[in-house]
C-alpha cells in the first residue's frame, strides 16, 4: 500500500517519464520498421547481399547497449547526448529481428505458390503486395513483437545519454540506494513490455498463417 | 516441324544450359490450335523445363521458342504469361484467397469488372465440376482433387488460346485421377485450345494426347501419334511400352 501512495506521489513525474519511454519506443520501432521491412524485401531479391546486411544487422545485436549508446555520444550528426542518439541505438537494435523475419518470412511463402504466381503474369510488385506480403505477415509481426519487447527494456538505459524515459527512476534509485524509487521505473517498464508482448501477440495470431 | 504459321506454340531447336549442364538440346516441334501435345520421359529428361521455356520462365540458350508466332524473348512477359494458362503438379493455389477470388484473379488483374469476373468464375466452376458452395471456401478446406479442379479453372480464367499442364493429375489417387483425366477429355474438344501436357505416365499419355513427343536426357527421340506410338519399332518405345 506505501507503493501506491508512492505512486500517487510521483504521479505526474510517472506520466511524463512513461510518455517519453513509449514515444522512444514507438518512433524507434517505427522509423525500424520502415527501414527493416524494404531491406528484407529487397534482399529476397537480390541474395547475393544477404550475409552482409543479415551479418552487420547481427553483429549490431551483439554490442552491448551501454557500450553502444556510449559511442554514439561523440559522434557528429546521429549522435550526441539526448533522445537522438538514443533514437539511433533503439533503431540499430530493431533492426535485426524485423529484417530477418521478414527475409525469412518472404523465402517461407510456398514455392510452387510464387511460380503459379509468376506464370499468371503477376507482376513482382502484385506478388509481393498480395501474395508474399500477406503470407508472411504473421512472420514479420513476430519480428515486430521482439523488436518491440526488446527496445522496451533498452531505452531504460537511454537516460544515461540524457534521452529521459522510465531509465530515470532506475538510476536515480540505484545512486540514492532507493528501492522504491528504482521499482517506479521498473515496474512499469515490464508492464508495458508484457502488455506489448500479448497484445502483438494476439494480432499475430490472428493473421493468415503462411 | 519448323516455323509453321499455323501454329500456335513453336519450338525451333531450343537448347537451355545452365552452367556445363545441359538441360533441354536442340528440341523442335510444334503445337497446333485445339490440338493437345504430350511430353512424356522420366525425371529429369527435360519435360518441365520445355515448359518453362514457352510461358518464358526460363528463356532458351539457343534457338527460339515462337508463340502466336513470335519469339518469347520479345514478348512482354507479363503479356505472354496471361495468355497462357499454367498448371502445375503442386497447384500453388493461394492458401489466403476464397477459391473464387484465386480462380477470379487473372480477370481482376485485367482489370475487367467484378460482376464479369464473378460470372466467369462461375460458369468455370460447373465447367470443372465443383458445387457452387465452394466459392467461400478457402484451399486448406477442399479435398486434393477438388484442388486441382480449382487449379484448372484458374488457368482456364482469362480464356487463354494455351494451356500448359505440368503433371496435373500426378499427385492424386488413382480413382480421383481417372475421374479427372475422364473430365479433361470431356472438355478437350470444347476448350479447343493448344495444350503441352508434360506426364510420365505413358497410360494417361495415350490417353489425352493428339501427339506425343518423348524426351530423353533433354533430347526429343521421338514424336507422332498414339497409334504411331503404339506400333513403333523403336526400341526405345518398346521399352516405354512395357509399361503399360
Amino acid at each position: 500500500m506505501a507503493l501506491f501512495s508512492y505512486l500517487a506521489q510521483h504521479q505526474s513525474q510517472l506520466t511524463a517519464r512513461l510518455w517519453e519511454h513509449i514515444w522512444l519506443v514507438g518512433v524507434s520501432i517505427a522509423l525500424a520498421a520502415l527501414i527493416a521491412v524494404p531491406a528484407g524485401v529487397l534482399l529476397t531479391r537480390r541474395p547475393r547481399f544477404e550475409r552482409w546486411v543479415l551479418g552487420f544487422a547481427n553483429t549490431v545485436q551483439t554490442i552491448p547497449s551501454l557500450a553502444l549508446f556510449g559511442f554514439l555520444i561523440p559522434l557528429p550528426w546521429i549522435g550526441g547526448i539526448g533522445p537522438r542518439s538514443a533514437l539511433v541505438a533503439l533503431v540499430l537494435y530493431a533492426l535485426l529481428p524485423i529484417l530477418r523475419n521478414t527475409y525469412v518470412g518472404i523465402l517461407g511463402v510456398d514455392r510452387s505458390v510464387r511460380e503459379a504466381a509468376l506464370a499468371m503474369g503477376m507482376t513482382d510488385w502484385q506478388i509481393l503486395r498480395m501474395v508474399e506480403l500477406p503470407l508472411a505477415a504473421r512472420t514479420i509481426m513476430a519480428g515486430l513483437r521482439v523488436a518491440t519487447v526488446t527496445g522496451i527494456g533498452v531505452a531504460t538505459v537511454a537516460t544515461l545519454i540524457g534521452a529521459g524515459g522510465l531509465g530515470d527512476f532506475i538510476y536515480r534509485g540505484l545512486q540514492t540506494v532507493n528501492a522504491r524509487l528504482i521499482l517506479l521505473g521498473a515496474m512499469p517498464a515490464a508492464l508495458m513490455a508484457l502488455t506489448v508482448d500479448f497484445g502483438l501477440g494476439w494480432i499475430e495470431k490472428r493473421l493468415i498463417r503462411g | 516441324m519448323t516455323t509453321n504459321g499455323q501454329k500456335l506454340i513453336d519450338l525451333d531447336r531450343v537448347s537451355y544450359c545452365i552452367g556445363p549442364a545441359t538441360l533441354l538440346s536442340e528440341v523442335s516441334f510444334g503445337v497446333a490450335p485445339c490440338e493437345t501435345v504430350m511430353l512424356l520421359g522420366r525425371s529429369g529428361s527435360g519435360k518441365t523445363t520445355a515448359l518453362r521455356l514457352i510461358n518464358r520462365l526460363l528463356t532458351p540458350t539457343s534457338g527460339r521458342v515462337l508463340v502466336e508466332g513470335r519469339p518469347t524473348t520479345e514478348w512482354d512477359p507479363i503479356r505472354l504469361r496471361r495468355r497462357i494458362g499454367y498448371v502445375i503438379q503442386s497447384i500453388g493455389l493461394f492458401p489466403h484467397f476464397t477459391v473464387a477470388r484465386n480462380i477470379g484473379l487473372v480477370p481482376e488483374l485485367e482489370g475487367r469488372p467484378p460482376e464479369q469476373v464473378r460470372a466467369t468464375v462461375e460458369s468455370l466452376l460447373e465447367k470443372v465440376g465443383l458445387p457452387r458452395d465452394a466459392l467461400g471456401r478457402y484451399p486448406h478446406q477442399l479435398s486434393g482433387g477438388q484442388r486441382q479442379r480449382v487449379g484448372v479453372a484458374r488457368a482456364l480464367a482469362a480464356d487463354p488460346p494455351i494451356l500448359l499442364m505440368d503433371e496435373p493429375f500426378g499427385a492424386l489417387d488413382p480413382i480421383t485421377r481417372r475421374e479427372l483425366q475422364r473430365e479433361f477429355l470431356a472438355m478437350q474438344e470444347d476448350l479447343g485450345k493448344a495444350i503441352v501436357f508434360v506426364t510420365h505416365d505413358v497410360r494417361e499419355a495415350l490417353l489425352l494426347g493428339h501427339r506425343i513427343g518423348v524426351l530423353e536426357g533433354g533430347c526429343l527421340i521421338w514424336w507422332g501419334t498414339g497409334a504411331e506410338f503404339q506400333s513403333s519399332a523403336d526400341a526405345r518405345i518398346a521399352g516405354f511400352r512395357e509399361g503399360l
